[in-house]
């Protein structure tokens, strides 16, 4: 019995092998259905202005001879003659834009052409294919090293809302009051002589 | 033994504290940064021109300075932190613009008093300072003396240009530079191709040319870049 040659052994059984779970029913999950959106050659930063909703946009074949006045944030890819204008937003002069006027809105990025000055209440940016004649106003400035700037940049910062005055308690003496304490900051408000 | 990571210094090595100042540069600092793309090299070198040249304004605000190298981020910053503005013009795009490779056309009169009215078109006396940098060592004899003398006219009395001559004794191509304010002593200097200048200029010859106005001063620097201090 235990001389038995290896091949006269009865083959072994083969395990069979485990059978492999059940697939697990799967729920489909509904997935938001997305907009599908026309292939465009506006810059991504386009795409992103427009995602967030709310973006008026000028392309490049469109010509518009007059004033602009936005309330909405603004992409002007076209040919503007006169003022631009959307105080609380922001206005984005693509690559093959031209504005001839002045462009006063709360943020200006200027990738195209400028030929007026820029008030921004916020920010200004001059990317580096930009060409700008004209002044710049803003609270802050970048400028992408290339653009091409003509003008005077001046940086006016907002002024501070002022505090509410608490109550008067009336304590002081009649004596002088004191004096204001002199500021040690210089105040950037326009060349001042 | 080294170990990876963050205690690679455990056993040894050097340790640096974090937020240690640099020491204060005993001899002229000169540090070679990457460059960026598309620029040649980058320097940083001590300016003795730009300190005299920030001394002479010190305390001043809201001036306006002019500045004919071409408006970048570090210096509009610069400039605008102290409190002024700052009238920022490419000079030299300005001038292969309009003049191309001609050197000839840069005598004609016409084309002199076009290009004047392309980048110094100003009232008389409507800056406070001007930052010229290199540019004028590329312009030939009557385009540099009419931009001289208009330059003369639109800044006023009493006020400070810094301008910059390379100091080579034969024409060959130079570097072209931006030059980027670093701190009021401290100039980075970005390296844009090479340019041969339209003249040499030595001690005397510069006095010649800015004879119109008040006082010259020199500094020689190790770029063999005549820094120049002009009072009107």
């Amino acid at each position: 019995m235990w001389n038995r040659r290896r091949e006269e052994e009865p083959p072994k059984p083969i395990a069979p092998p485990p059978p492999s779970p059940p697939p697990v029913a799967q729920t489909p999950v509904l997935e938001p259905k997305k907009e599908m959106k026309p292939v465009s050659s506006m810059p991504v930063g386009r795409l992103d202005a427009e995602s967030r909703g709310g973006t008026a946009n000028i392309g490049k074949a469109v010509r518009i001879n007059g004033d602009i006045h936005s309330e909405e944030d603004l992409y002007v890819d076209g040919n503007i003659q006169g003022k631009v204008e959307a105080l609380k937003n922001k206005v984005v002069v693509g690559p093959n834009g031209l504005v001839q006027g002045a462009i006063q809105a709360r943020e200006v990025v200027l990738h195209g052409r400028l030929t007026g000055n820029v008030l921004a209440s916020e920010r200004a940016e001059i990317k580096k294919e930009a060409r700008l004649e004209g002044d710049v106003n803003s609270a802050r400035i970048m400028i992408e090293d290339g653009a091409y700037i003509k003008g005077k940049i001046e940086i006016v910062k907002p002024e501070p809302v002022a505090a509410a005055k608490p109550p008067a308690v009336s304590v002081a003496s009649p004596a002088a009051a004191p004096a204001a304490p002199a500021s040690s900051s210089p105040t950037p408000t326009g060349a001042q002589r | 033994m080294q170990l990876p990571g963050p205690l690679k210094g455990i056993f040894g090595g050097r340790s640096v504290t974090p937020g240690a100042a640099s020491p204060a540069p005993s001899q002229p600092l000169r540090t070679h940064a990457a460059p960026r793309r598309g620029e040649d090299s980058v320097l940083t070198r001590p300016s003795r021109g730009l300190e005299e040249f920030f001394a002479y304004i010190r305390g001043q605000y809201g001036l306006t300075l002019l500045e004919l190298g071409g408006a970048t981020q570090q210096n509009v910053s610069f400039i605008t932190n102290l409190g002024h503005s700052l009238y920022s013009l490419d000079f030299l795009q300005v001038l292969n613009e309009t003049f191309g490779d001609d050197k000839v056309d840069q005598s004609n009169p016409g084309r002199i008093e076009y290009f004047l009215r392309q980048t110094l078109d100003h009232p008389d006396g409507h800056f406070d300072g001007v930052l010229i940098w290199d540019v004028l060592g590329y312009l030939e004899p009557p385009l540099l003396t009419a931009v001289v003398e208009r330059l003369r006219r639109v800044v006023r009395p009493k006020s400070y240009l810094l301008a910059f001559f390379h100091s080579d004794d034969k024409l060959q191509p130079v570097p072209v530079y931006t030059f980027r304010i670093q701190t009021v002593s401290e100039l980075q200097l970005v390296q844009r191709g090479t340019r041969v200048p339209a003249a040499l200029f030595n001690n005397r010859g510069v006095e010649r040319l800015f004879g119109g106005f008040d006082s010259v001063k020199f500094f020689l620097t190790k770029e063999r870049l005549r820094e120049v201090i002009v009072k009107t």
